[in-house]
């Protein structure tokens, strides 16, 4: 591999904040960032959409927690601190979680039971998850489909997911009741497709 | 060797772990539509209070592929405008335009371009007060109390001494408004005129202050209400019978100017690069 073909750590980490910033921006609207997928390393131990955001968010000033039922997962824990330079902490401690395997329900529950929401002071002071999920669509046609509404959203906007429990969602709004507190989602897959969901998102579920 | 970069700065001038925690800052600004995001604010190479908070959201987000446009009270021209233009041409390879709609950034001063921004552009403000509670409360310990209790009787009833005083609200540029039915934020001193640009938009609005360390964001789609009182609504500043001496456009934002010679008046586009398409159009048939 040459250099150039590699994630570069000042280009593409500002061209995958981009994509993000608008999927950030424009709840539910599906970045694609597989050309950005492609440059990660093979030997990465964690999910590519895990590195590039680990990349492009982390560094000493903040901290992050790893969950995957891989058994490498403790060096891809010590990959992203290696590579970042910042430190692995309990899920209720951290800046950013990375979700890269689904998590069984009790799992779920105790993340986003203590996962930071931050203060009516500090709302800034709070998570953001990311969230690893099977496949991402624009469509109703996945297994999960959402209806979005909110700021950045023009009327509604159409999400949905593979390999994402509900469960999810439902803790997401018990978290997020009282705005401006709550804790904001990025969801990616392995094709490149990149959403997110901040907290002022009203998430309908939609059941057919 | 081509110098076609400056070796002695880094790509878009800043540290990367400096342009992370202003990224990570916006991300957090536009979950919290209106809500002033603290960061650690850089010492850059122009004057304070030239805009160095919107310098830095611009260096955050700019590339290559980026074309910039950077506005002074709507003038492309201007001294710290053409100098922020330079400062990031030595650091990048992004283009620079006077052309609103050409551009994918936009950094600003005092002034919203006619032309909306699209879907795809980003409006980056220059914010020397962020703080629109700061009018009723110096202290800044206090105003986060109050933003976060959002108790803003203070900010209103501030609104109903003017009314009072003067038969209307005296505030004309940096009008607060209210984002999402939650935070009171300062648009930034732009006329009442632009104001209702920010509301339900298509662009992205990202707003840098960096005396005063914060970043706020308006995302695209965001309710944003002008304070007012139902009996004294809000009002943009008017125009009526004017129009601008270049372009002859009688809807745009005119400033009013003296001929220094015939001490005449006279009415002419605050936003220059508009005013020169229009001029172009005028006189191609
Ligand atoms: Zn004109």
């Amino acid at each position: 591999m040459t250099n150039a073909e590699t994630f570069h750590h000042v280009h593409d980490t500002r061209k995958l904040y981009r994509h993000l910033l608008d999927s950030m921006a424009r709840p539910g609207k599906i970045n694609d960032i597989s050309v950005l997928l492609h440059k990660v390393p093979e030997t990465c131990p964690c999910s590519t959409g895990t590195y590039v955001l680990a990349q492009t968010l982390l560094d000493q000033q903040v901290s992050f927690y790893y969950y995957s039922q891989e058994i490498n997962a403790d060096d891809a824990e010590h990959a992203i601190e290696w590579t970042t330079g910042s430190r692995h902490t309990a899920s209720h401690a951290a800046d950013y979680l990375f979700i890269d395997t689904p998590p069984e329900i009790d799992e779920i529950d105790s993340i986003m039971q203590s996962v930071r929401i931050g203060t009516l002071t500090e709302p800034e002071k709070s998570a953001t998850i990311a969230l690893h999920v099977r496949k991402l669509s624009g469509a109703d046609d996945l297994a999960l489909p959402m209806v979005l509404r909110g700021p950045g959203i023009n009327g509604w906007h159409i999400l949905s997911a593979d390999g994402m429990n509900s469960e999810w969602l439902r803790l997401r709004s018990e978290r997020n009741r009282e705005y401006p507190t709550g804790c904001d989602f990025i969801l990616f897959d392995d094709d490149g497709r990149i959403a997110a969901l901040p907290r002022t998102t009203r998430i309908e579920r939609r059941d057919f | 060797m081509q110098a076609h970069l400056k070796q002695t700065y880094n790509y878009a001038f800043l540290d990367e772990g400096s342009k992370k925690e202003i990224r990570r800052t916006t991300l957090k600004a536009i979950a919290i539509p209106g809500y002033q995001v603290p960061f650690a604010s850089r010492e850059m190479p122009i004057g304070r209070g030239w805009g160095t908070g919107g310098l830095q959201l611009t260096l955050s987000l700019i590339g290559d592929q980026d074309c910039l446009k950077v506005i002074d009270q709507g003038n492309d021209d201007s001294v710290n405008a053409v100098s922020i233009k330079k400062l990031v041409q030595s650091c990048t390879k992004a283009e620079v335009t006077t052309d609103s709609e050409r551009a994918t950034i936009i950094q600003t001063r005092h002034r919203i371009p006619e032309v909306p921004i699209r879907s795809d552009q980003i409006l980056v403000f220059q914010v020397p007060l962020p703080e629109p509670l700061r009018m009723v409360e110096a202290k800044e310990r206090k105003t986060k109390q109050l933003h976060a209790e959002m108790d803003y009787s203070g900010i209103w009833l501030r609104l109903y001494e003017d009314i009072v005083k003067w038969g209307k609200i005296s505030i004309g540029a940096d009008y607060p408004a209210l984002a999402h039915k939650r935070y009171i934020f300062a648009p930034s001193p732009i006329p009442r005129y632009d104001l209702p640009k920010l509301n339900h938009a298509d662009g992205l609005f990202l707003f840098g202050a960096g005396r005063e360390k914060k970043i706020y964001a308006i995302p695209p789609y965001t309710e944003i209400e002008p304070l007012a009182f139902d009996d004294y609504p809000f009002e943009v500043e008017h125009f009526e019978g004017c129009s601008c001496r270049l372009c002859g456009s009688s809807d745009t934002f005119l400033d009013e100017l003296f001929d220094e010679k015939t001490g005449q008046k006279f009415y002419q586009c605050s936003d220059t690069g508009n005013c020169r398409k229009r001029q172009e159009k005028r006189h191609t048939p």
